[in-house]
């Protein structure tokens, strides 16, 4: 993770030590000049939260940069005001803005106090907890936000029995009912038993695990976090390669689609196999949302993870219902 | 592909025990049109050839010649299948296909060729076709759309980074299915697909290609507006040529390039008639009509509707 900042010509100085003592050990920082922001055009920045430095700038000025620094596909954008230029912070927020750094953190740290007595608090100049649910609210997670779990162990070292915080995915072959008329039962099954094999190694790019295979579908564990490719993402590129997963991999000569349902929860964790006992209110959820509720063609994500969609997916996904009391998000379908 | 003498000797010595001089000579007309074992030795015809002259006169051809990969695949089949109704065992078989595979070949049992392993080279006439030689070949063109525009707005190095992009990104979807990329000339591209189902395999790197832009617009894209391509997939005669400007000349290419310039929309895989009966149902049924071109080509596109 980075942390990148565009800063006045004249704060270059200034700053960049203060940014460099105040970053979370777990983000390296880049330091741009905020005259550059012009001249580049857009620049990719991945796994970066963007600072920008609103010294001598309107609020309007900042507004309009920052909507450019929302097209950098960053994890998102903030504003650094040691100067205190934005009247009004809120009107950020609303723009699209995840943390706003004002002037009094700035000063405190370039003033290089004397650290503040005991038990009074000192406003730090990036807030944890902020970039946490930032990071969170794009998918990812910050070892240095306070909210954030514990890392994850790895499936081979959760204890069994233990609770444990998962994202599930449900997983399965779209269209069954008209695949059993095209290719008979026999073939039907064969395909379902191979596209469960195909989903393990799948789900182990995404640092997930097949869990429970039931004729229908899959359940599959991801980490609370993502590990690996975006399991979104990856169930996102099954979709759109459907056509070339059917015909290259699966040798199918009918269209073949998928269904998959997401959602963040809790369960006892049984090792794969041993799962008969596992009682879970998540689980039965899931097993119902992806099922029951989830049509073919498309990506169901629960309100609660909803956190899990890609921020440059975000606009192919809409507000879908609800189900047993929980509000839904779906992927466009893409047409045939 | 340069054959090592240790590698002559053995096939040599692997001909001459497994088939007479009259089979010897039938074998050689499958790899040479019109090959005359007696006039290319020197033997008068009535003298009859003994196994070693002829086994050895054939390897050698076949080394000098380039066709030494077609001599030992038409070797395996007729281990595989006899001929006329008669099995042929070819002693040494697994020896020979052996050295070939340690010079960097692959046998391919799907398509009964042995094709360049990809891991060690990948070079445009697959390690094995000969300048001149005829075949059908499948072509994938592909052109940027406006591609004089992007470098005129985004700066020449942005869109030379964003061309880069899709050259890799053509390359990884082409040659995954056996393709080679033979042109690439700043704006377009021109790849070559033989083996195998080759219009089947161009066809979907054409699908491919598409949906890895639409991924890339979104993930990867630095230069801020979607990069868009024309491909259009043709099949038809062709002439291999080392040089790519001798192949750029041909008439198949011609077509495949003018199906992209004038009938292709932007962010659309167009396929000729000549193609689209070649493709299984589940593909074809994935293509639409041209819209305003009588309905000639065929197109398919990345479409998105509603949840």
């Amino acid at each position: 993770m980075k942390i990148l900042a565009y800063l006045a010509d004249e704060s270059v100085r200034k700053l960049t030590p203060l940014l460099e003592r105040a970053r979370p050990s777990d983000f390296d920082l880049e330091v741009l000049p905020r005259s550059s922001l012009g001249r580049s055009g857009r620049k990719k920045a991945p796994e970066t939260f963007v600072y920008l430095d609103a010294a001598g700038l309107d609020t309007e000025r900042v507004l309009e940069l920052g909507a450019r620094l929302g097209g950098f596909g960053c994890l998102g954008w903030g504003v650094l005001d040691h100067s205190g230029a934005v009247e009004d912070p809120a009107r950020l927020f609303f723009a699209g803005a995840r943390d706003y750094v004002a002037p009094g953190p700035l000063r405190a740290a370039a003033a290089k106090s004397p650290p503040p007595a005991k038990g009074a608090r000192r406003t730090p100049v990036f807030d944890a907890e902020r970039l946490a649910a930032a990071l969170a609210a794009a998918g990812f997670a910050s070892a240095s936000g306070a909210a954030a779990e514990p890392a994850f162990p790895g499936w081979d070292k959760v204890r069994e029995g233990e609770t444990i915080a998962v994202r599930f995915c449900y997983a399965a072959i779209g269209n069954q009912r008209e695949l059993l008329e095209r290719i008979g039962e026999t073939r039907l099954y064969r395909l379902r038993e191979d596209f469960a094999s195909f989903l393990i190694p799948w789900a182990a790019e995404c640092g997930g695990i097949m869990w429970i295979r039931e004729a229908g579908g899959s359940l599959l564990l991801f980490p609370p976090s993502d590990e690996g490719m975006n399991p979104i993402l990856a169930s996102f590129r099954l979709l759109l390669d459907r056509v070339l997963v059917g015909y290259e991999v699966f040798a199918l000569e009918t269209p073949l689609s998928f269904r998959f349902a997401f959602h963040a929860g809790r369960t006892m964790w049984r090792k794969p196999g041993s799962t008969g006992d596992v009682v879970s209110e998540d689980v039965n959820f899931i097993f119902h949302l992806g099922a029951r509720a989830s049509p073919d063609g498309v990506i169901v994500v629960t309100e609660n993870s909803e956190a899990m969609v890609p921020p440059y997916l975000r606009d192919l996904f809409a507000a879908a219902g609800d189900y047993e009391g929980r509000a839904l998000i779906a992927s466009k379908r893409f047409r045939d | 592909m340069k054959v090592r003498g240790s590698l002559a000797q053995t096939t040599k010595k692997c001909l001459n025990e497994s088939l007479n001089a009259d089979m010897l000579e039938r074998v050689a007309k499958d790899i040479f049109p019109e090959y005359d074992l007696h006039a290319r030795t020197g033997f008068p015809p009535n003298i009859p050839l003994t196994g070693p002259v002829a086994a050895g006169r054939i390897v050698d051809d076949a080394v000098d010649e380039g066709r030494y990969l077609q001599l030992v695949e038409r070797l395996a089949l007729l281990d595989r299948e006899g001929f006329m109704g008669r099995a042929y065992r070819i002693s040494g078989l697994r020896d020979l296909v052996k050295g070939v595979e340690a010079e960097g070949y692959l046998w391919d049992a799907e398509t009964g060729h042995l094709m360049e392993d990809p891991r060690m080279r990948r070079t445009p006439n697959w390690g094995r076709l000969i300048e001149g030689e005829e075949f059908r070949f499948s072509l994938l063109r592909m052109d940027i759309v406006k591609n004089s525009r992007l470098v005129k707005v985004h700066g020449e190095s942005a869109a030379r980074d964003a061309f880069d992009d899709l050259r890799g990104i053509l390359a990884r979807v082409v040659e995954r299915r056996s393709g080679r990329i033979w042109s690439w000339q700043g704006d377009g591209a021109l790849a070559g697909f033989l083996f195998g189902h080759s219009t089947t395999a161009s066809v979907l790197a054409g699908i491919a290609l598409l949906h890895e832009l639409f991924l890339y617009d979104r993930l990867h894209n630095r230069i801020g507006e979607p990069l868009k391509v024309r491909a259009a997939v043709h099949t038809g005669p062709l002439h291999y040529r080392e040089d790519p400007r001798e192949i750029m000349k041909q008439e198949t290419v011609r077509e495949v390039i003018d199906m992209e310039s004038r009938f292709t929309p932007p962010g659309a895989l167009v396929i000729s008639p000549a193609v689209a009966p070649t493709l299984d149902r589940v593909l074809l049924d994935r293509f639409r009509p041209v819209a305003g071109d009588s309905s000639r080509f065929l197109a398919y596109e990345v479409r998105l509707g509603a949840p």
